[in-house]
C-alpha cells in the first residue's frame, strides 16, 4: 500500500466512477423526464418537445390529479395498507424467524418447520388455485385481501433468521441465565440487537405493499377499492389496441393526458422517496450482515 | 459447518425465487392457465349454419315486457376509462340502471367491475374458476372457450322469441356475418356487440401546407407517394435548413391504427393480416401472398433511400404521433380519427394543415382498403342462468333507447353536462354506419346552415365544426373527420364505390389460431421488419414456407373448411 496510487489504480477508479455515474444517470433520467412532462403543457408534450426540462411550465396536472377523487381514494387505501400491512408483516416475520434461528437441540422440529416455509418459495399453487383459496375464505373485495394472503413474507423470514443466527449466542445465554424467558429474550435482546435488519426489512415491506398492484386488480371487485398502484396501472399501462372496438379507439383518441399521468406517477413516488433516506443507512448493513455469518 | 451449508442453500434459494417472482408477476399466468383449460375437441371449424336449430316455435313474447315481480340478474363488466358519473351516481345507480328497474323490472347486480384494460385478465380468472355471472361480455377466444367447455347457454330460442325488430335489424345489418360469428353448430351463443369495420380502414394523411410549399400535388399513385416522401425528406419542408424530417411514417408494429402500413400494402393490392378470396374461390391469408412481397420490396427500397425513419423499428404509434405534431412528419397512413391525435400539432403551429386522402394505387386498378372483421365483443349468458331472456330484453331496451324510434339521446346517450351516459348501459352496439351517417347528415346541415334534423351526437359535431370555422382551433379535428373534406368522406367513398376488401373469415378463432397465432404473428413481424430494413427479399419466400409449416397451413385448411360449411 502506498499513498501515491499508481496510474493503473487511478484509471481504474476514474473509470469506475464514470461507469457508476452512467448507471446512476440511467436510473435517474427517466424520472427526471417524467417530472418534466408532469410540469409541462400538454401541447408541448403531445408534440414531443419535452426532454429533461419542462416546456410551458404549469401545475395544472397536479391540480387535476390532487382534485381527482379516484386518486385520493386509492392513495388512502394504499396508506392504510402500509399502516396495517407492514406491522402485520414484521410481527409475523419476527415470530417465525426467531425459533427457526435456533439450533436443533433447542428446537427439535426446526428442519420440518423450515421446509414448511421454504416450500412456498419453491412452489406456488398457481394463480387460479390461489384466487380460489382466497375467494373461499371470503375476504375477496375486502381490505384484508390486501393484507392476509401475503402476511408472512418468507424471503424476509430467511433474511432475518440469518441475522438472528449471527448474533453472539453468549448474550442471549447470559439473559436466559439471569432468568429471562424465551419471550423476553426475543423482545429484549434479539430484536433490539437486530435493529439494522429489522429496519431494512421494514423498508422492504413498505415498498412491497406500496408497489404491488396485481392483488388489488384480481382480488378487488370494484375500482373504488383499488390501492394506488392498481389504480395507476389502469391509468398508465399501454392499452392493447387490438382488443378495443373502433368506437373505443376513437374515444381514446380524444384523450391527451400524458401530463396528468406523469403527475400521478410523481405523486405516487413521493411517500417512498420520503421514507427511504431515513432507513437507507441501515440498508446495506442489514442485508450484508445477515448473509456472511455462517 | 452444517449450519453454514444450510444457510448457503437457503440464501441461494432465496435468490432464485426472487428471480422467479420477477418473471412471474406480470399476469401472463392468467392467460396461460386459462387457455390450457380450453378443450381441444370442439367442432371448431364446424357447421355454423344460418338456420337456427331451435325447433319449438314459441309465441312471440313482448320484447320489452316488464317483469312483475322484478327479477335480479348478476353481471360483470368493464368500465371504460374516463367514464364519469353524475353527482351521487354510480354504476349501480344511474339513469340506465333506474330505467332497467322501472321499465323492465330488472335489477342488475354487478359481481365485479374493472377498468376496461384489466377486464380480460379478470374475466379469464373467473372463467377458469367457473365463477361466472348471468350476463357478461367476452372476446372471440373467450366465447369459443366458454362454448367448448359448456359454460354458456344456447340463446337461439330466446333470441327468436324475444328479440325486437330493431335488435334483429341492427344485429343483421352487416348481412348476418356478425350473428354467424357468434353461432356454433347452428346454435347462437353470443350476441355480437355491433360496430363498424370501415372505421378501421386506412386513409392517407398528408400535410397539404408542405405540398403547397414544395409545389407538389396530392398523391394519386404509389409513385406519387414515394415522390412526396422523398421531397419531404430532401427538400426541407419545414424550412429550418436541417435535414430533420421523415418521409413516410411507420411504427415498430408495422400494422396498426396510426402510422400503420396496411394502406400502403393495399396500394399494391396486398391485404396482410386478413383472409381474402383467391381466384379459385378458396380463402388465403393475405400476408403470404405475392402482392405482399411486392409491397415489402418497395418499402425496403424506400427505407434504403432514407424515406422511412431509420429507427422505425423502435417507435410505437405515440412516438410517430409526436414526430407529426413536432412538424417532422407529413405523410402517414392511419384511421379516420387520427385527426384527434394531430390536434396538439395544429395548436402549436397554426400553419400546419392535414388532409385525409383515399388510398393511392400502384396501377390503374383502384386500391381497395382492407377492413377487418368488426365484431370483437360478444354478450353471453351463463349456462344455468334463470332468466336468459332478460339478456335479450336488456339488449332490446338498450338499442331501442339509443337508436330506436323512442330514442332519447339527451337522456340515454349524453347528458347535459356531457357525460357519456351510454357507457352505463350493460349491453351496447351501434349501427355499423353510424359515423358515416353522421358525416353525411352533418355535411348536409352545414350546407343548409340548419342543424334541426341532427340527433344530439351529430349536433355536437356540427357545433364543433361551426366554432372551428369561427376561429376556434380546438375543434379543428372535427372538421377533419366530419367535415366535407374529412376522413369520413374518404371512407364513405370506399363504401360507395365498393373500394374495400373485407376480412373473409369471421368465424370463431379456430384451434390452430388459438395454438399458433402468437407464434405466427411474431414470425411475420420479424420477417417483415428484417426485409424492410434491408434483408434479402428472398426471405419472404422463406417466411411463407415457415409460416405454412408452423401451423399456417393447418389454419388455412381450417378456414377453408369453415368457408365450405357456410
Amino acid at each position: 500500500m502506498n499513498n501515491d496510487a499508481s496510474w493503473e489504480r487511478r484509471t481504474f477508479v476514474a473509470l469506475n466512477y464514470f461507469l457508476m455515474a452512467l448507471v446512476a444517470l440511467a436510473c435517474l433520467l427517466p424520472i427526471v423526464n417524467v417530472l418534466a412532462i408532469s410540469l409541462s403543457s400538454s401541447a408541448a408534450v403531445g408534440s414531443g418537445q419535452v426532454k429533461l426540462w419542462p416546456v410551458g411550465f404549469n401545475l395544472k396536472s397536479y391540480e387535476f390529479v390532487l382534485g381527482k377523487p379516484e386518486f385520493g381514494r386509492a392513495f388512502t387505501v394504499s396508506l392504510l395498507r402500509v399502516a396495517v400491512g407492514v406491522p402485520v408483516n414484521m410481527l409475523l416475520t419476527i415470530l417465525v424467524a426467531y425459533p427457526l434461528s435456533k439450533e436443533r437441540k433447542d428446537f427439535r422440529f426446526r428442519g420440518p418447520y423450515a421446509w414448511y416455509f421454504v416450500v412456498t418459495i419453491l412452489f406456488s399453487g398457481g394463480l387460479i388455485p390461489w384466487y380460489m383459496t382466497i375467494k373461499m375464505t371470503g375476504i375477496v373485495d375486502t381490505f384484508w385481501a390486501l393484507i392476509l394472503p401475503g402476511a408472512v413474507p418468507v424471503m424476509n423470514v430467511i433474511l432475518l433468521l440469518n441475522f438472528f443466527k449471527s448474533l453472539p449466542d453468549e448474550i442471549e445465554e447470559a439473559g436466559l441465565m439471569d432468568g429471562a424467558g424465551r419471550w423476553q429474550a426475543l423482545w429484549r435482546i434479539a430484536v433490539p440487537l437486530s435493529a439494522p435488519a429489522i429496519a431494512t426489512l421494514t423498508l422492504f415491506c413498505i415498498v412491497n405493499h406500496w408497489n404491488s398492484w396485481f392483488e388489488g386488480l384480481i382480488l378487488m371487485n370494484r375500482p373504488e377499492h383499488y390501492p394506488l398502484q392498481s389504480y395507476l396501472q389502469t391509468v398508465i399501462v399501454n392499452r392493447d389496441m387490438s382488443l378495443l372496438s373502433a368506437a373505443d379507439v376513437a374515444k381514446w383518441s380524444l384523450i391527451s393526458d400524458r401530463t396528468s399521468r406523469a403527475a400521478q406517477v410523481i405523486v405516487a413516488l413521493l411517500p417512498v422517496l420520503l421514507v427511504y433516506p431515513f432507513l437507507q443507512k441501515y440498508f446495506a448493513e442489514g442485508i450484508v450482515m445477515g448473509s456472511v455469518k455462517g | 459447518m452444517k449450519r453454514q451449508r444450510v444457510s448457503t442453500i437457503l440464501l441461494s434459494l432465496a435468490l432464485v425465487s426472487a428471480l422467479a417472482a420477477c418473471s412471474g408477476n406480470n399476469g401472463n399466468k392468467a392467460d396461460h392457465q386459462a387457455s390450457g383449460s380450453a378443450s381441444a375437441s370442439a367442432g371448431s371449424a364446424g357447421s355454423a349454419g344460418s338456420a337456427t336449430a331451435s325447433g319449438e316455435e314459441a309465441a312471440p313474447a313482448d320484447p320489452l315486457g316488464k317483469y312483475d315481480p322484478p327479477i335480479e340478474v348478476s353481471a360483470v363488466r368493464p368500465i371504460s376509462e374516463g367514464t364519469k358519473f353524475g353527482e351521487g351516481e354510480s354504476i349501480d345507480d344511474n339513469v340506465w340502471s333506474r330505467a332497467y328497474a322501472d321499465q323492465l323490472g330488472i335489477k342488475i347486480n354487478y359481481l365485479w367491475t374493472t377498468p376496461a384494460a384489466q377486464y380480460d385478465q379478470k374475466l379469464n380468472i373467473a372463467i377458469a374458476s367457473n365463477d361466472l355471472p348471468d350476463i357478461m361480455s367476452v372476446n372471440a377466444a373467450q366465447l369459443k372457450r366458454l362454448v367448448d367447455d359448456g359454460q354458456v347457454m344456447d340463446l337461439s330460442a330466446v333470441y327468436d322469441q324475444y328479440g325486437s325488430e330493431l335488435t334483429k335489424k341492427l344485429l343483421g345489418e352487416d348481412g348476418g356475418n356478425a350473428l354467424k360469428s357468434g353461432t356454433f353448430d347452428g346454435k347462437l351463443y353470443g350476441f355480437p356487440k355491433m360496430s363498424s369495420g370501415l372505421g378501421q380502414a386506412d386513409v392517407l394523411w398528408v400535410r397539404t401546407d408542405w405540398l403547397t410549399k414544395l409545389g407538389l400535388s396530392e398523391p394519386k399513385t404509389m409513385d406519387d407517394v414515394q415522390k412526396i416522401a422523398e421531397a419531404f425528406v430532401k427538400q426541407d419542408p419545414d424550412g429550418n435548413g436541417k435535414p430533420d424530417t421523415y418521409g413516410l411514417g411507420a411504427t415498430k408494429d408495422i400494422f396498426g391504427f396510426f402510422g400503420a402500413l396496411e394502406g400502403f400494402f393495399n396500394g399494391y393490392h396486398a391485404y396482410p393480416n386478413i383472409w381474402v378470396k383467391t381466384d379459385d374461390g378458396k380463402l388465403a391469408y393475405g400476408s403470404v401472398q405475392p402482392e405482399t412481397k411486392a409491397a415489402l420490396q418497395k418499402l425496403q427500397e424506400m427505407y434504403k433511400g432514407g424515406l422511412i425513419d431509420k429507427e422505425f423499428g423502435t417507435k410505437d404509434a405515440t412516438k410517430v404521433k409526436d414526430a407529426a405534431n413536432a412538424g417532422k412528419l407529413g405523410l402517414f397512413y392511419g384511421y379516420f380519427w387520427n385527426a384527434g391525435w394531430l390536434l396538439d400539432g395544429k395548436k402549436t403551429d397554426a400553419a400546419m394543415d392535414w388532409k385525409p386522402i383515399s388510398l393511392p394505387s400502384v396501377d390503374a386498378e383502384p386500391a381497395q382498403a382492407q377492413v377487418p372483421f368488426a365484431i370483437s365483443t360478444y354478450y353471453v349468458v351463463k349456462k344455468d342462468a334463470k332468466h336468459p331472456e332478460a339478456a335479450v330484453k336488456l339488449l332490446n331496451f338498450d338499442l331501442e333507447k339509443l337508436w330506436g324510434k323512442s330514442a332519447e339521446p339527451e337522456v340515454y346517450n349524453a347528458d347535459k353536462s356531457g357525460n357519456a351516459v351510454f357507457e352505463y348501459a350493460l349491453l351496447y352496439g351501434e349501427a355499423p354506419r353510424k359515423n358515416l351517417d353522421a358525416y353525411l347528415n352533418v355535411v348536409k346541415a352545414l350546407e343548409a346552415n340548419d342543424p334541426a334534423a341532427l340527433n344530439a351526437e351529430e349536433k355536437s359535431y356540427y357545433d364543433k365544426i361551426v366554432s372551428y370555422r369561427g376561429g376556434d382551433v380546438n375543434f379543428w379535428d372535427s372538421e377533419k373527420m366530419y367535415g366535407p373534406e374529412g376522413s369520413l368522406a374518404v371512407i364513405e367513398g370506399y363504401a360507395k364505390d365498393g373500394a374495400h376488401t373485407d376480412d373473409a373469415f369471421y368465424g370463431a378463432p379456430t384451434q390452430g389460431m388459438t395454438d399458433n397465432n402468437a407464434t405466427l404473428g411474431k414470425l411475420q413481424l420479424e420477417a417483415f421488419t428484417r426485409i424492410m430494413m434491408g434483408g434479402s427479399i428472398d426471405e419472404f419466400d422463406q417466411f411463407v414456407s415457415q409460416w405454412n409449416s408452423l401451423g399456417g397451413k393447418a389454419i388455412t385448411d381450417e378456414v377453408n373448411a369453415w368457408q365450405a360449411s357456410q
